[in-house]
């Protein structure tokens, strides 16, 4: 037992954090581990351990975290039905008339099946498979679709229902359904800007996003591009409706909308005639598996910062961050600019589990409403999959390797798209009602 | 967790037993462990909505139903993190080690297990046997008007654990041998 003192603690646990990461360890056993060394040298002694299985058994006893392999489960059924690609086939004849059309669809279907699923990855492989090589065959910019594509799937994680934010009102303790309340305005606001910033670039360059060419439109015919619109936008529609519905009414636990929304899902795949054993038992062992991917990070992280806290390390954080005599917004700042960094090495798990704790006392001690924080660090936390080098965005995108697109014109392509969500961001600080006006009228 | 055992056990009996099928056997096991606790999944669907239907339609929720979810939920994330760990599920960072070559890249994950993986699940089944204990020694139930036994649920740690430190031990081992024969066996 040296008895480490707090300040060590935190440089060491923060230290050792960073290399056991770039080790390509998995993040819940280098959470696990880092817990376990400083549990032994902390100020407490290895007594803390007795700790662990408490607090992992807090993980497992938790109903709201019941929501997340449920909204996943939603997922892969949504993903079998295949409602994305029809979507995007149906909406591109509906807007391929339009200069820059086949951009705005991608963010279009990107934001209607963010507001089904709530997991990106999917949407960024699917977009990319169908919407990139159309974008580059009328004529976008290589590195401007990437950044359409990398940032429309992000948007799965703030757009509600949202895992992300199960995760975040579960650690904060705070109602999921007063966080997916306060995420959907800053979500459709990003998508406009988006959309907006794709079509304002199309007109100013003519020969960027050209309309769909008339032999491909004469093809189908008006009334055949309604059917096909209708076919697959009123399924999610409802889906969505349902699971938001039920949830801003009060009438079902953001756990039960997700076991809803996955049974609707799953009779979408029914009715879509996508159904088979195979499928069926393809998805519920890729939701296993995503599952304890995000579950069990959370057990890691609950003993890092169970070690973390009970050491003196949170007091240590928050006199530091107090004391450097900021005030108010200026600690604000630094906290987002933190997030911000962190997001560029580790995910949004890690950064959530390990932030939250830290920063909520001093969100709250500073005096800020905590819907409105969350779904701000929410915002702040979608540039983690878009910033180099650590971006799971850019990674989806390069895995897919479409010919032609290099990896820098992945990153140079996000560039824009980051510097909205930032522009964004401030938004929603000066505009705070952005945020807090949907909650108020969203039964508790 | 009896059901897949014979079939475990005959899968090591026809290949004879030696150092290497032993940890064939751990990847079977995870493997049978994993593809039935996932099934999990859809008895948690069903219940969801269940008990949407039970109180919303019927006006009589259950008073098992919240209790029950959480446990099947419990049991369903930790039984398949060794399942997880096979199929090279969990969240990692591949940012320095994209760029080494793959024995490099076979020692560092070895040396990484070594400091974090092992200590960290060692301390968790070491725990959590007591942790178990002390709920079995007390029969101990929920504090719930229902009442259900929550020591089945806590022991899930333990053996959860187990499953996960095996799983790592057999991942090691293939890099060993990976090392040794330069090829994946």
């Amino acid at each position: 037992m040296i008895g480490l003192s707090p300040e060590w603690l935190v440089i060491l646990m923060f230290g050792g954090l960073f290399i056991g990461l770039f080790t390509g360890h998995p993040l819940a056993f280098v959470l696990g581990g880092l817990s376990v060394i400083f549990g032994l040298i902390g100020s407490w002694g290895p007594d803390i351990f007795a700790l662990f299985p408490n607090r992992i058994y807090g993980t497992m006893n938790n109903y709201v975290l019941l929501a997340i392999p449920l909204f996943i489960f939603m997922a892969q059924f949504l993903d079998q039905s295949g409602v994305t690609e029809d979507l995007f086939e149906a909406l591109r004849y509906l807007l391929g008339p339009i200069r820059g059309g086949i951009g705005v669809t991608v963010i279009l279907v990107c934001t209607i099946f963010a507001a089904c699923t709530g997991v990106i990855g999917a949407s960024v492989v699917t977009m990319g498979l169908l919407g990139l090589p159309m974008m580059l065959k009328y004529g976008y910019d290589k590195q401007m679709s990437c950044g359409t594509i990398c940032s429309g799937g992000t948007l799965g994680i703030l757009i509600p229902p949202s895992i992300m934010l199960v995760v975040m009102g579960s650690e904060a303790s705070v109602s999921v359904g007063q966080l997916f309340a306060g995420a959907v305005i800053p979500g459709l606001v990003l998508a406009s800007l988006y959309t907006a910033y794709i079509a304002i670039r199309c007109f100013k360059n003519p020969a960027m996003g050209l309309p769909i060419s008339k032999d491909e439109l004469a093809l189908v015919t008006k009334k055949q591009i309604t059917l096909m619109v209708l076919k697959s936008l009123v399924p999610p529609v409802l889906l969505i409706l349902g699971v938001l519905g039920t949830l801003f009414a009060g009438i079902a636990t953001p756990t039960e909308a997700s076991g809803g929304g996955a049974f609707i899902a799953f009779l979408m795949v029914l009715a879509y005639g996508k159904f088979s054993w195979q499928t069926l038992v393809q998805a519920i062992a890729k939701t296993a598996r995503t599952s304890a991917m995000v579950l069990v990070v959370l057990v890691g992280a609950t003993c890092f910062t169970g070690v973390f806290l009970g050491n003196g390390g949170g007091e240590v954080v928050t006199n530091f961050v107090l004391g450097l005599g900021f005030g108010k917004w200026g600690t604000f700042f630094v906290m987002q600019i933190i997030v911000f960094l962190l997001g560029m090495f580790i995910d949004w798990i890690g950064i959530v589990l390990i932030c939250f704790p830290l920063f909520l006392p001093i969100a709250d001690q500073l005096g800020f409403d905590k819907i409105w924080f969350i779904v701000i660090m929410a915002v702040n936390l979608q540039a983690s999959f878009l910033t180099p080098p650590f971006g799971y965005a850019l990674f989806y995108l390069r895995g897919i390797g479409i010919e032609g697109v290099e990896t820098l014109d992945i990153y140079k392509g996000i560039v824009p798209f980051v510097l909205l969500m930032l522009f964004a961001l401030t938004l929603f600080v000066v505009f705070p009602q952005t945020i807090t006006w949907l909650p108020t009228l969203v039964v508790k | 967790m009896n059901l897949p055992m014979p079939i475990v056990i005959q899968v090591c009996f026809q290949k004879g037993v030696c150092m290497m099928n032993v940890f064939k056997c751990i990847d079977n096991f995870n493997e049978w462990v994993g593809k039935i606790f996932s099934w999990a999944i859809v008895v948690l669907t069903l219940l969801a909505v269940f008990e949407v239907i039970k109180r919303v339609v019927f006006n009589s929720p259950t008073i098992w139903g919240f209790e029950v979810a959480t446990q099947i939920f419990g049991l369903y994330f930790m039984i398949i993190a060794g399942y997880a760990l096979l199929h090279g599920s969990h969240v990692s960072v591949d940012v320095i080690t994209y760029y080494l070559s793959p024995r490099k890249k076979a020692m560092v994950d070895i040396v990484a297990y070594l400091i974090f993986f092992f200590p960290f699940t060692l301390v968790c089944i070491w725990h959590g046997y007591f942790f178990a204990a002390k709920s079995w020694a007390i029969k101990e139930t929920s504090m719930s008007v229902y009442g259900g036994p929550v020591y089945p649920i806590k022991t899930i740690i333990f053996l959860a654990f187990i499953l996960l430190f095996l799983q790592g031990l057999s991942e090691v081992v293939k890099k060993i041998v990976f090392l040794k024969k330069g090829k994946i066996s």
